[in-house]
């Protein structure tokens, strides 16, 4: 379809529908929603499809456009922001999320292709007030700055010693290495990851 | 994105016929969805092909057999290829990120798009993306872009660093398509571009790709991976070798500055392993005279490729 053919209702309906940076401009107008933001439900699609996800161990139905994103629906749907949207191409990692235990990236994953996943975000590594030890490690160890890309780095960096690649710095560089940190703060990332990974 | 359909196939009849009406496969996703966001790729369906059978690793006496949805994160924690085909896990490790390599099949790095950054700029004009609109990468920054295989209308590389180690290994494919079953020597799957690059492979549309067979050969446990490394100005850790080619080649006869430890006259060997030779007489920082020699020798016949290509003027 060429999108010179678009009418501006079909647009914004569109935007609307399939979350993303358009959805947060329907909050500011219509206020913050109250249960799962009905704005953006899309079960009059065409394309819509209904899958039942587990999201830090809560399971439920949700119905996704075919183009919604894993990342857009955590954020956009389910409002768990920790899950950070950095390039949205693939390259930075910051959107990093673990599916049925393996780190993979969530803006790449179309969340209709996640139908009887088991997806872990930040916000599902704690249990209770208690911080998983790798987030606590990077407390200990000053493994960020400005944070953005610090949800990814700790699911990522679970992922790498859950798979037994944490064992020297210069392995554990190169199996973290699907994540940017633009602050530079890679020392006491790795730091934070040896630390855990030998406590095993 | 542009709105479209999405379809769960069940068998593999169901993901051909989807296919056939004009659905685009969808495993990993790595690729599609990065340019479908980008609107480069625009199909009115996806047909999803994660549920399919097709993910077993085997080995047997005929080689390697590994299932299209593999993933490569999976085929390159797999001992048993680590020992018998070492350069498939070497190649493997040196692709993308841990995450993209948990996610990206073993049959989508071999189809993902051949593509430079003006492909993937949906502001430029390309000729892939629009035949005839015309090439600026070759007047622009073209330092990764091809040298051996290229036209004038076309200079964009094949990302795949595997599909260079299943040329050398003499890999073949199996698909599966309305017209039935056959099978697909890997070095016979890629077009290179000529006029028309719009055209990257001979597989049909509704063609699905189930297997990926490599036969035992002598030399396959022996055989290492050498990406050149530095061919790349991108900062991104990982994925950094791109390769100097607009497909996977082998190289069939090697003549000239290499010792005659490493390389007998009429040697069959991969560009890769040649030009990673050549490295080990150049300085770090001098990948271009590598480059140079190489079209040097191409030119002057000193090496030949198994298949027919023109060096890029």
């Amino acid at each position: 379809m060429n999108d010179s053919e678009w009418t501006r209702r079909e647009f914004l309906e569109t935007s609307l529908k399939t979350g993303g940076a358009f959805g947060a401009g329907a909050f500011a107008f219509g206020g913050p929603p109250s249960t799962g933001g009905t704005t953006m439900q899309a079960t009059d699609f065409a394309s819509a499809t209904t899958i039942q996800v587990a999201v830090n161990e809560a399971p439920q139905a949700i119905t996704v456009d075919a183009r919604t994103s894993l990342l857009d629906l955590l954020r956009e749907r389910l409002h768990l922001n920790g899950t950070k949207k950095g390039c949205n191409h693939g390259a930075c990692g910051a959107c990093t999320v673990l599916v049925d235990g393996r780190r993979v990236l969530s803006c790449l994953t179309l969340a209709a292709t996640c139908d009887g996943a088991a997806v872990t975000t930040i916000e599902g590594l704690a249990q209770g007030d208690s911080l998983h030890p790798l987030q606590a490690a990077f407390i200990e160890h000053d493994a960020f700055q400005c944070g953005y890309c610090t949800p990814g780095q700790i699911l990522s960096g679970v992922a790498c010693i859950a798979e037994g690649h944490a064992g020297s710095t210069e392995e554990t560089r190169a199996w973290m290495s699907g994540n940017i940190c633009r602050c530079g703060a890679y020392p006491g990332i790795i730091a934070a990851i040896g630390r855990v990974a030998r406590k095993g | 994105m542009v709105p479209c359909e999405f379809h769960r196939a069940q068998n593999d009849k169901g993901a051909i016929e989807a296919a056939a009406g004009g659905a685009r496969f969808l495993a990993g996703g790595t690729t599609l969805v990065d340019l479908m966001r980008e609107h480069i790729e625009r199909p009115a369906a996806l047909v999803d092909i994660n549920r399919l059978p097709h993910r077993r690793i085997e080995i047997t006496a005929r080689g390697l057999e590994i299932g299209a949805l593999a993933r490569m994160a999976d085929v390159a924690a797999d001992r048993r290829v680590a020992v018998a085909y070492p350069v498939l896990v070497e190649s493997l490790l040196a692709s993308a990120s841990p995450q993209i390599r948990n996610m990206a099949s073993i049959g989508g790095n071999l189809l993902q798009r051949t593509r430079c950054t003006c492909f993937r700029d949906p502001g430029v004009a390309c000729n892939k993306k629009q035949p005839g609109s015309g090439c600026p990468a070759r007047i622009g920054v073209h330092r990764t872009y091809a040298i051996f295989g290229a036209s004038e209308a076309c200079i964009a590389t094949h990302a795949s660093d595997l599909a260079v180690a299943l040329v050398a290994l003499d890999a073949i494919l199996r698909v599966r398509g309305s017209a039935g079953e056959r099978s697909v020597p890997l070095a016979k799957l890629y077009r290179t571009p000529g006029t028309t690059p719009h055209l990257e492979h001979t597989l049909r549309a509704d063609e699905l790709m189930v297997r990926i067979d490599t036969p035992a050969g002598e030399y396959t446990s022996a055989s290492p991976s050498s990406p050149i490394s530095g061919c790349s100005d991108r900062p991104v850790a990982g994925g950094q070798n791109m390769n100097p080619v607009v497909t996977p080649y082998q190289v069939q006869t090697v003549e000239a500055a290499l010792t005659a430890a490493e390389a007998p006259p009429r040697l069959r060997t991969t560009l890769y392993d040649v030009m990673a030779a050549l490295q080990t007489v150049v300085e770090p920082d001098e990948d271009d005279l590598v480059v140079a020699v190489m079209v040097y020798w191409l030119r002057s016949r000193r090496i030949t490729f198994v298949r027919d290509v023109t060096v890029a003027a």
